[in-house]
């Protein structure tokens, strides 16, 4: 399967490999896969728990356990400051 | 002042023209800051008064370490509220703190009336109050480049005037700092207003001698470090608090359509990617502060036909692009930027003229009001005409205007839809629908403001976990608690991470105060208890508000909130507060 | 190889003035931004963005050295000059010689200030507005 995923601010950093220049996204396929958890994607892209806020996928917010399919857009995000 | 035993205070007569310094050493036992301000408020105030009674004081005070240490800018403003009626408590950056440092002043206490509109100039070699007639009815634009055009000061001055709105009298009109801070919450421009006062300018270079320089620069140094090193920091200056548009959307937790919705399906459109993309043309920050989170947006505008443009450029962030993007349902980044000139130039809150904005649009829609009396066809979206709206609001046209500018807890009693009014004891609601700790957050909060205990972030961090109402309650007391320390430093929040208590003890001790965590402890619990003195001075009780029902029809990020549940929290922390209201002070005999 | 300060990427500035913070610490021991040998300014008002005023380390003319009348001046290797304090007599003529504007004056000392193109400030920049360059070490 093949997904994209779209990492926010901080979180981009444990991935900076993935990221071509000048794009906020990339692509990810998961070899002999059709679908994935969201709570396996963040770990599978390194990113500490304790950082991500939430994700999206397909601009809806979703639990950490639901399932995302290919063709899937993912967001997430770090944790939320303000002040 | 530093590695002295007291706190200056100015003290300015607008009735009599009377000037005079004080040195206050009982004020060290509220260390500087909110702290000072609290306590000068306390002395100054008339709780029988009005807010806007000659009698009633405007207090400004920097904090006990400022503008010496990175990311310690701020300056407190404490007033009786005009909006609420109850404590008015508002922070700016700017210069304001590295100027008054400067000048000599730890605080300025502004009390009386002029005769004539007037603006004040404080130099370390004086205090003047000047003619301001010719400036009467500017936009705080054009009021700041003469008043810079005809004092000297240049590059060590802060200059902070008033909009219409606040010579009008608008219970939410701001004051302007340094063309891209405010004081904006709760009304400080109309007490400005209500004393005459166009401007204040501070200038100052006083020679100070740092007499332990080793220690002082270590702390410098490592501080430094360690902001710009920390990657939240890195956020702020990036795309900035805008970052948070889409993702709060996506939770649904931000305030749409008059808090129809937690969700604006525009939201990727007035993010802060997007305003980086399409507008963002500079960054700034505040004096000592290396972060520089202030983000200056430039748009476009037909002023005439024939071509004829003009290029505006205003400050944005999220709390703006929340009331006056998605609350009005204005879906692009040029459109939002257009209200905010209009807020800007008129001196107003961004916050509090969104929410009334929002009420006016649903009540016209609902013909609670008519089009005769809004003048305009005022629709969500539609951002020339809520631009204009603006315009009427501080000029008071008619007399839905005129109650508009009073407030949506005002407006909203006097004409209907008072449950649609999005008003959290009397002020407009914050960018943040995300749960008990966001509602009951600004309802308890002393200032009822998001930044007195962010509930917003306790609603995150617990966002999959069943409600502790006890857990809600110890969270947002000891934040308020901290926050009174942070604030009588005066520390931008933004940075609150990085002054930890070791920090703060090590910076303290750089300017000549030596305290343990526990005299810290106390200090912040002396403050608080002001402050709660005060409000019941002036007649607030957490148990008589009443909340629009609307925040418990929309879901938060969290699901839909009980009222029930709410008024129980609220009451848990109003017992709490009683009880710190009748603890001894013992420690502030250390301080006589 | 000796170094001098530059100031090429100005345009980053967003006005913290942490440097003007440092170098009146570390040179002068004095929080007053007054005391610092660079000054930050705008073009009147904020609207319009930041320059640095700060010594150009002039290398084969230097105009604040000529204008001295007692030699408390003297050539810095890699351009600009150095302060011999106890020769100075606070007449300020390298403070009108100096057409950049950069000798600034200190009332209190009665001595002009003269930037030593430390680098101080530079390490307390935080978007590399100020750097230091190596140059020739000729005097």
């Amino acid at each position: 399967m093949v997904i994209t995923v779209e990492l926010f601010h901080t979180l981009k950093k444990y991935n900076k490999e993935r990221f071509k220049d000048d794009e906020n996204s990339f692509e990810l396929s998961i070899d002999g896969r059709d679908e994935i958890l969201l709570d396996e994607l963040v770990s599978l892209l390194n990113i500490p728990d304790e950082e991500v806020g939430f994700a999206t996928i397909n601009s809806v917010k979703h639990n950490w356990n639901d399932p995302i399919k290919d063709g899937d857009r993912i967001k997430i995000f770090p944790v939320i400051i303000a002040g | 002042m530093f590695y002295k035993d007291y706190i200056r205070v100015l003290n300015i007569n607008l009735s009599t023209g009377r000037i005079r310094v004080d040195k206050r050493k009982d004020l060290r036992a509220y260390l500087g800051g909110v702290g000072v301000a609290s306590k000068l408020l306390q002395e100054n105030m008339n709780p029988d008064l009005p807010p806007l009674h000659e009698d009633q004081p405007i207090i400004f005070a920097i904090g006990a370490a400022s503008s010496v240490f990175p990311v310690i800018t701020k300056t407190v403003a404490m007033f009786v509220s005009p909006l609420t009626g109850e404590l008015g408590e508002s922070y700016a950056g700017g210069r304001l703190a590295f100027t008054m440092l400067h000048a000599g002043y730890d605080a300025i206490v502004i009390t009386g009336k002029s005769q004539k509109p007037c603006y004040v100039t404080v130099t370390q070699t004086g205090v003047e109050i000047k003619d301001a007639r010719a400036f009467w009815g500017m936009d705080s634009d054009k009021v700041g480049s003469y008043i810079r055009n005809r004092e000297h000061g240049s590059g060590k001055r802060s200059i902070i005037r008033i909009g219409p709105a606040g010579e009008n009298l608008c219970s939410y009109a701001s004051v302007c700092v340094d063309t891209y801070r405010h004081f904006g919450r709760l009304g400080l421009g109309a007490v400005f207003g209500s004393k005459l006062m166009k401007a204040m300018q501070v200038t100052g270079d006083l020679p100070m001698p740092i007499p332990n320089f080793k220690d002082y620069f270590k702390t410098y140094s490592k501080l430094y470090k360690q902001v710009t090193e920390t990657e939240v920091m890195a956020k702020y200056h990036d795309a900035g608090t805008p970052i948070n548009v889409e993702p709060l959307s996506a939770m649904g937790g931000l305030p749409t359509r008059n808090l129809t919705s937690g969700t604006f399906e525009h939201a990727e459109n007035i993010s802060g990617e997007a305003f980086a993309k399409n507008n963002l043309i500079r960054k700034m920050a505040c004096t000592g502060c290396p972060v520089g989170c202030i983000h200056i947006g430039q748009f476009r505008r037909e002023f005439d036909h024939g071509y004829e443009y003009e290029a505006i450029s205003v400050g944005y962030d999220y709390e703006l692009i929340y009331a006056l993007g998605s609350f009005l349902g204005v879906d692009n980044t040029d459109g939002v930027l257009y209200v905010i000139d209009a807020v800007e130039r008129n001196g107003l809150d961004a916050m509090s003229c969104g929410v009334v904005l929002g009420w006016a649009c649903e009540a016209l829609e609902r013909g609670i009001i008519t089009e005769e009396q809004t003048i305009l066809p005022l629709k969500m979206g539609d951002y020339v005409n809520l631009a204009k709206a603006v315009d009427y609001i501080a000029q008071g046209v008619n007399q839905l205007y005129t109650d508009m500018g009073k407030g949506v807890k005002h407006v909203a009693k006097k004409y209907g839809g008072y449950d649609f009014g999005m008003q959290i004891a009397g002020n407009e609601m914050p960018g943040y629908h995300t749960g008990y700790g966001s509602l009951v957050g600004a309802l308890v909060g002393a200032r009822h403001s998001h930044l007195c205990n962010a509930g917003y972030s306790y609603d995150q961090s617990n966002r999959d976990k069943e409600l502790d109402k006890e857990k809600l309650v110890d969270y947002l007391i000891s934040e308020e608690i901290e926050r009174c320390l942070l604030n009588s430093l005066i520390i931008c929040l933004f940075a609150r991470k990085v002054y930890s208590r070791e920090n703060i003890r090590m910076v303290l001790k750089c300017v000549g105060l030596d305290y343990t965590d526990e005299t810290l402890t106390d200090i912040a619990k002396r403050i608080l208890r002001t402050k709660l003195e005060i409000k019941k001075s002036l007649g607030f009780a957490i148990q008589d508000v009443k909340l629009p029902k609307r925040f418990f029809e929309t879901p938060t990020t969290t699901g839909k909130l009980d009222q029930y549940m709410a008024n129980e929290i609220a009451e848990e922390y109003a017992r709490r507060c009683e009880e710190i209201l009748a603890e001894e002070d013992e420690s502030i005999k250390e301080f006589v | 190889m000796a170094r001098a300060l530059r100031t090429d990427g100005m345009r980053k500035c967003i006005g913290c003035f942490s440097c003007m913070t440092v170098c009146a610490a570390v040179n002068k021991h004095n929080f007053s931004i007054s005391k610092s040998a660079i000054k930050i300014k705008t073009n009147g008002g904020l609207k319009h963005g930041f320059y640095a005023t700060v010594c150009h380390a002039c290398k084969d003319d230097r105009a604040c050295l000529e204008a001295c009348p007692t030699g408390a001046l003297v050539e810095r290797k890699g351009g600009g000059v150095l302060l011999n304090k106890d020769m100075c007599t606070g007449c300020k003529k390298c403070v009108d010689a100096c057409i950049v504007g950069a000798v600034f004056f200190d009332e209190e000392e009665n001595l002009p200030i003269i930037c030593k193109h430390c680098g101080s400030c530079t390490r307390f920049c935080p978007h590399q507005c100020l750097t230091m360059e190596e140059v020739d070490d000729v005097l």
